[in-house]
């Protein structure tokens, strides 16, 4: 009986450890943890990096911060590894100011980060004077694929992919290069590394001229780098960094400075992305979607002129993620600008009218359903003027007048803005930065 | 006839003397009484008086009484020598009898005729015991070569005349010697200044030397007085053998005897002064000493001995023991601390080994010296390496006082520190490397060596307590070390738990064994139980209560209460030594505190013992089954435990489980191989299944040889130690910052916090993870910044991660496994890639980011650093403060205090911080260290000495 008793209880208490669960494993292995997309990850909206900023003695960029928040504005000029520069001072909310890179750097081409002590901000690079007028804004963002597409070494055009790392490791990049002879088979795109806290230059048109559109993939394998490329002809140059992918894009601005325009959609993977452009004039009128397709992996290039005579605005949905430019290229100017991935109801453009002698105009596109009233100002919370833009159109406004650097553009509903700049014969487009955290719509 | 030329006269068997009334024809003997202390002589004298064969002369050597009359016919001389120059020519032989030595009447009979029956030189008597007559003393003794007494006898040895027989010996003792007159006279009788054990010795060897032939008559009986057991370890007898060697060997003999002798005396003085003989030290020294001091007489005797020497050193070897008497009696002395192995009912081992010498005598010794063996193999690596530095596995702290002063109500050294007293293995680790004196990695490595070797003989003990055989006990011991159980916990890196094995099965043995007569044993006893249970219960606080469920089991099997009330009695004595933590800490959370443990046993690893188990359980009988069941339920008892996780359990509690269930298979194992022995008469099915439980048995003892080939004792490989050796190399003057540890949770040293998202990390001061910081305090408001500091560099992507590290003291950012470190790990680490103030460190083991800036955990007003040394700060005396990176507490000083967010900002006009303490735990922790020190004293006090059998 008490050998039974003792089985009976043995048995009872052993069954129950083995069936009992071990503790949760509060350590996923790697097979959970690779879902992790760092690409959806907020960046934080205090630090910007500008991958291209020129002072070669006759050109100037400025360096132009707008934040909501009265806070510090500080430039950083990583080169080979150290910090070299520093720029740094104080702004009022909703003021901009602007940094002369001259100032930091005397000659040559550099990187630029721009760190804000608080958000929400934003950061622009603008290089105008002398026939050259080119600009961009400065990401925030670190896909792990970039797209820059627009390129082209054909015709004389010089061409450069700036990739810039800012960070404290070495970064190591894959780089796919797209042209209308199919994806390119050149050497030396794969595994290009970079060392911290530098910038590598490629000349693009040197290991693959001749080429009329051009797009390239940067692919982070280890840590990150922001790319951008710089297209020159004559004394202009057109620069824009890359974005990351999206399944719309807006283009509140294609066309201005007498260039001819055209829309380059890119596609990194490998299955095909169909599309569909919805077309918007400033006479409010859709036209009919223009839809085609983006093989996977390249590029489709579309001349603005095939959309429509009045295009002055695109959208671009996809059924896959993609990247989209539009480019603008005159006998003498270039100008090309990413397009802005969300509609917003507040949106920063720091470098608006800093440079005094160029003419500035800000492009509103609405693709919402309803009017929108778009009131900007450039100091501190006053309004300089408003813009009344109807449901599916583009409104644009001359902003040479304002004398002051850097816009505030809000509305009680998302729009998508881009300014132009023009310094004849020179041309840029840059796009507008949404303000995080604020309203948008699809 | 020459007085030299003795011939075989008598026979030994009937010592009768050829001629009873003593004539003229037979041997003159002269009597000569030594004393050695003040005292009367008058039992002696009528001793020999009383002799069949009558003494012609007694004469009484005394230096106080000399020429003095003692008593009718009687003599008094100052000397030997003396008495020995006033013989009579016709004295023949020289009767040297002890002053506490009562010979019986036919004594000297049988001296004499052994004399002339064999020609002998020297003829000694058989010793007993005066109080105990049935007891012997000495049948003649052997020695070593360093003149140590062997006699061979065990100790309380009855005497039957099992060694009546007539042979030559070593030495006899001077308590009874006939010797040639002649030879006395060369020899100059008995050295005055040595002792009697070693005046025997001395003299015989002389003899020996001489060309004499020394013999023992067992038929010539005396009784001793005044019989001590530890007689040969006095310093004078010390000092007497030392004595003796100096004088009889040969130079080259002592060119290495002395200095062995010199060695061996030191070892063992070490030893037995903390066993039983506080002074055995000094005794060693004052034995050398004296020697010292005496060196000019003793090269006088020397000379002398030299003059009539007639044989070599060899002539001594052949009646001297291999090895040392000493060295010996220490290993039986530990064999027997191992294990008492005076098994009345087990001669398996006996019968292994024939009688040789001392140790071999003792199976216990022998297999206590295999299982030091085994745990010789299956920690070498520790030995040669080091402890690796994994888990709750970490190294000491260099200075053990400053951790025991942290630990008696200081400040906390866990992560961002704290009031809370640290756990009770902390500060037991601690007191062994401060009262050792030793290093910190000898310290570790010693304490996990001894605990496996304590652990084997503990679990010897109980399960002999338990009335398992020998070789099964002996074999099952090694389960508690390297079985399933320990290889889980030890692969886990839970090294508090392997030092807890070493006491826990003697603590459980305990409960089994009924208090020993006398309050001395008792309380020595009671003090030894305490300390056994302290030390386990301080390294997993949980066991504490091990000792009460054991007995209540046990009490239930058996019927009785007497079990039940031990285990009470042992728990309870182990519950003050967990204080001050225990005060501190909510009662709960003993048992659900801290992140359980994985216990997970391979079934392949588990399935002897699940065999041998349910043999025993449904086969076996007796001893067998009473030692198999209660394994049983502890086993699974302890299992379930190891494995409730799920239901709650904590850190502690799973620990505690997964080493009760080693001990239940234990127990399970032994009761296995036991089972053969009670179903001899059983029928074939059980039989069979007895069988097969020991094979079940032998699978278990098996598997234990895979912790073999890695030799750290179940303790996965080092984590720490190396990876982060970087900490020291890039440190500032200031000495290096702290380090955040990121990933999963057991590759980070001790306790971990959590992410939101369950991502583990670890803040530890740098260089390197110490023991003392294996376990982390109740969070405070710093851990609450750190965590939200965290939490914003995995969601938001901080690209200034290192200015927000700073604050923290936080150098280095260490991902110990970048891959596995849960969502936010990944992303902190793909963060990090992409920042700007955190510099990638590389061609390390780990992937490490250092802060641009410095970091360091105590700085000035004026951006100074400060240094930082186990909870205390120093620097440059200035006015001004100085922020000292540690949670908020008010008792940081001596300056004046004051929080600044959740850390503390003191007056650096001092030019120190320091830890004001926590003024109740300090207390608590001086009484526990006063109660721990009256303990160890008494266990020291209350240990009878195990008596030596060479006595």
């Amino acid at each position: 009986m008490k050998r039974l008793s003792v089985i009976i209880v043995v048995v009872a208490l052993g069954a129950s450890a083995a069936v009992l669960n071990p503790p949760a494993d509060l350590d996923p292995g790697i097979v959970e943890t690779v879902q992790v997309d760092a690409t959806d990850a907020d960046i934080d909206p205090r630090f910007f990096f500008c991958p291209w900023a020129l002072a070669d003695g006759v050109n100037d960029t400025s360096v132009s911060g707008l934040s909501r928040s009265r806070t510090d504005y500080l430039i950083s000029l990583p080169f080979n590894g150290e910090m070299s520069t520093l720029g740094k001072r104080e702004i009022q909310n909703d003021r901009a100011t602007s940094i002369e890179i001259s100032s930091l750097q005397p000659v040559g081409e550099s990187s630029a980060i721009v760190e804000f002590g608080l958000g929400p901000a934003g950061a622009d690079v603008l290089a105008a004077g002398n026939g050259l007028a080119a600009a961009d804004v400065c990401p925030s963002e670190l896909p792990d694929v970039w797209h820059v597409g627009g390129g082209s070494t054909a015709d004389g055009d010089r061409l450069t992919l700036r990739l810039f790392n800012p960070f404290l490791d070495v970064a190591r990049v894959d780089l796919t290069v797209v042209s209308e002879l199919g994806a390119e088979a050149a050497t030396g795109f794969e595994g290009v590394s970079i060392p911290a806290r530098s910038t590598k230059t490629i000349d693009i048109g040197a290991v693959l001229p001749g080429r009329q559109s051009l797009s390239i993939f940067v692919d982070n394998v280890d840590g990150a780098v922001i790319p951008a490329l710089v297209r020159g002809s004559g004394g202009d140059v057109a620069v824009w960094s890359g974005v990351g992918e999206s399944d719309t894009w807006e283009l509140p601005l294609t066309v201005d400075g007498g260039l001819t325009g055209s829309i380059i959609l890119t596609n990194s993977s490998i299955l095909p992305v169909e599309f569909s452009i919805d077309v918007f004039s400033t006479q409010a009128e859709v036209s009919t979607p223009v839809t085609g397709g983006i093989e996977g992996p390249g590029q489709t290039v579309i001349p603005l002129a095939d959309l429509g005579e009045a295009t002055y605005g695109a959208r671009i949905t996809g059924d896959g993620p993609f990247g989209a430019v539009v480019v603008g290229v005159a006998q003498d100017a270039r100008a090309a600008m990413a397009g802005v991935r969300n509609p917003s109801s507040q949106w920063i453009l720091p470098g608006v009218n800093v440079e005094p002698g160029a003419e500035y105009r800000m492009w509103v596109l609405n693709t919402g359903v309803d009017t929108v009233v778009v009131s900007y100002g450039s100091s501190g919370g006053t309004v300089d003027g408003q813009l009344e833009v109807a449901a599916g159109a583009v409104a644009s406004v001359d902003l040479s007048d304002l004398g002051a650097a850097g816009l505030i553009v809000e509305a009680a509903s998302p729009f998508s803005v881009a300014w132009s700049v023009i310094d004849v014969p020179g041309v840029g487009y840059v796009a507008g930065i949404p303000v995080v955290g604020t309203g948008t719509g699809g | 006839m020459p007085p030299d030329s003795f011939h075989n006269v008598g026979f030994m068997d009937a010592p009768a003397p050829p001629n009873s009334d003593n004539s003229d024809a037979s041997r003159h003997v002269s009597a000569l009484v030594v004393t050695r202390r003040p005292g009367d002589v008058d039992d002696v004298v009528s001793a020999i008086e009383a002799q069949v064969y009558e003494a012609k002369s007694i004469s009484v050597i005394s230096a106080a009484n000399a020429h003095s009359n003692i008593g009718p016919g009687i003599k008094s001389f100052a000397s030997v020598a003396d008495a020995l120059g006033a013989l009579s020519a016709k004295v023949a032989f020289v009767w040297i009898v002890d002053q506490d030595a009562r010979p019986r009447p036919d004594a000297l009979a049988a001296l004499v005729s052994t004399a002339d029956q064999i020609d002998a030189s020297v003829v000694g008597s058989k010793i007993l015991r005066a109080d105990a007559p049935e007891e012997l003393i000495s049948v003649g003794e052997a020695t070593d070569i360093f003149g140590h007494p062997y006699s061979g006898l065990e100790a309380g040895e009855r005497d039957q005349e099992q060694y009546d027989v007539i042979r030559d010996v070593a030495y006899v003792e001077s308590a009874s010697m006939l010797v040639r007159r002649d030879l006395a006279i060369g020899l100059g009788g008995l050295d005055p200044l040595v002792p009697y054990l070693a005046s025997g010795l001395d003299f015989c060897q002389r003899a020996r030397l001489a060309g004499g032939r020394v013999v023992v008559a067992p038929t010539s009986e005396v009784l001793y007085e005044g019989f001590r057991g530890d007689r040969s370890s006095t310093w004078r007898e010390q000092a007497g053998r030392i004595r003796s060697m100096l004088k009889v060997y040969e130079a080259v003999t002592l060119l290495w005897a002395i200095p062995t002798l010199l060695l061996i005396g030191l070892v063992t003085a070490i030893y037995w002064s903390f066993n039983a003989r506080p002074f055995a030290l000094v005794d060693w020294g004052r034995a050398w000493l004296w020697n010292v001091l005496h060196f000019g007489s003793t090269l006088t005797e020397r000379a002398r001995a030299r003059r009539s020497r007639q044989a070599g050193d060899a002539e001594l070897f052949r009646y001297q023991i291999r090895g040392s008497v000493e060295m010996n009696g220490l290993a039986a002395q530990f064999g027997s601390i191992i294990q008492d192995d005076a098994d009345d009912d087990e001669q398996d081992l006996d019968q292994l080994f024939s009688q040789s010498s001392a140790v071999w005598h003792r199976p216990g010794l022998v297999a206590s010296t295999v299982g030091v063996a085994y745990v010789a193999v299956l920690t070498r690596s520790l030995w040669s390496d080091g402890m690796p530095s994994v888990g709750f596995t970490l190294p000491l702290a260099d200075h053990a006082y400053d951790v025991l002063r942290a630990y008696a109500g200081g400040w906390n050294l866990g992560g961002l520190g704290s009031g809370q007293p640290m756990p009770p293995a902390v500060g037991a680790t601690a007191i062994v490397q401060f009262v050792t004196r030793s290093s910190a990695p000898l310290a570790a490595t010693a304490m996990t060596i001894g605990a496996a070797t304590l652990a084997i003989g503990g679990t010897v003990r109980l399960l002999r307590r338990l009335g398992i055989g020998q070789i099964p006990r002996y074999a099952a011991s090694i389960i508690v070390v390297a079985g399933p159980a320990a290889t889980v916990i030890g692969s886990l890196g839970y090294w508090p738990a392997l030092l807890a094995m070493g006491t826990l099965p003697w603590a459980l043995a305990a409960v089994l064994e009924p208090f020993p007569a006398g309050w001395r044993s008792r309380l020595g006893r009671l003090a030894r139980i305490a300390l056994a249970v302290a030390w386990a219960a301080a390294m997993v606080p949980p066991l504490v209560l091990l000792p009460a469920i054991f007995g209540l089991i046990w009490a239930v099997a058996r019927r009785d209460l007497g079990p039940a009330g031990r285990g009470l009695l042992v728990s309870g004595l182990g519950v003050p030594f967990l204080f001050p933590w225990l005060a501190a800490v909510d009662l709960s959370s003993i048992f659900t505190g801290g992140e359980p443990i994985r216990f997970d046993m391979s079934w392949v690893s588990i399935v002897g013992i699940l065999v041998a188990g349910s043999a025993v359980l449904t086969s076996a009988t007796g001893a067998a089954l009473r030692t198999g069941g209660l394994g049983a339920i502890l086993a699974a008892l302890g299992a379930f435990a190891a494995r409730s996780g799920s239901l709650g359990s904590g850190l502690d509690l799973t620990v505690a489980g997964g080493v009760t269930a080693g001990i239940g298979f234990a127990l399970i194992v032994g009761a296995a191989l036991d089972g053969k022995k009670a179903s001899e008469n059983a029928g074939a099915v059980r039989s069979s299944i007895v069988t097969l439980g020991i094979v079940g048995a032998a699978l278990a003892l098996l598997f234990t040889f895979g912790l073999l080939p890695e030799g750290r004792a179940g303790l996965p490989a080092d984590d720490y130690g190396s990876s982060l050796a970087f900490a020291s190399s890039r440190a500032d003057p200031h000495g290096p910052d702290r380090l955040l540890l990121v990933g999963p949770a057991d590759q980070l040293p001790g306790e971990v916090y959590r992410l939101e998202d369950g991502t583990a990390y670890r803040l530890v001061s740098g260089p390197v993870p110490t023991f003392a910081q294996a376990w982390l305090p109740e969070p405070k408001l710093g851990d609450q910044a750190l965590a939200s500091a965290l939490n914003r560099l995995a969601e938001d992507v901080e690209l200034r991660p290192g200015e927000s590290m700073v604050p923290f003291g936080v150098r280095w950012i260490v991902f110990t496994d970048p891959e596995m470190g849960g969502t936010a790990g990944v992303i902190l680490d793909r963060s990090l890639r992409s920042q700007l103030d955190l510099r990638p460190l590389q061609q390390l083991d780990a992937t490490v980011f250092e802060t641009e800036m410095p970091a360091p955990r105590a700085v000035t007003d004026d951006g100074k650093p400060w240094t930082y040394g186990l909870a205390d700060y120093q620097g440059e005396a200035q006015q001004g403060t100085v922020l000292i990176k540690e949670n908020a507490d008010s008792r940081w000083g001596p300056g004046t205090w004051s929080q600044d967010q959740w850390s503390n900002r003191v007056d650096a006009s001092d030019g120190f911080v320091e830890f004001g303490g926590v003024g109740v735990f300090r207390l608590m922790a001086r009484l526990v260290g006063a109660l721990l020190l009256m303990v160890v004293l008494l266990a020291l006090w209350g240990r009878q000495p195990v008596e030596r059998r060479d006595q």
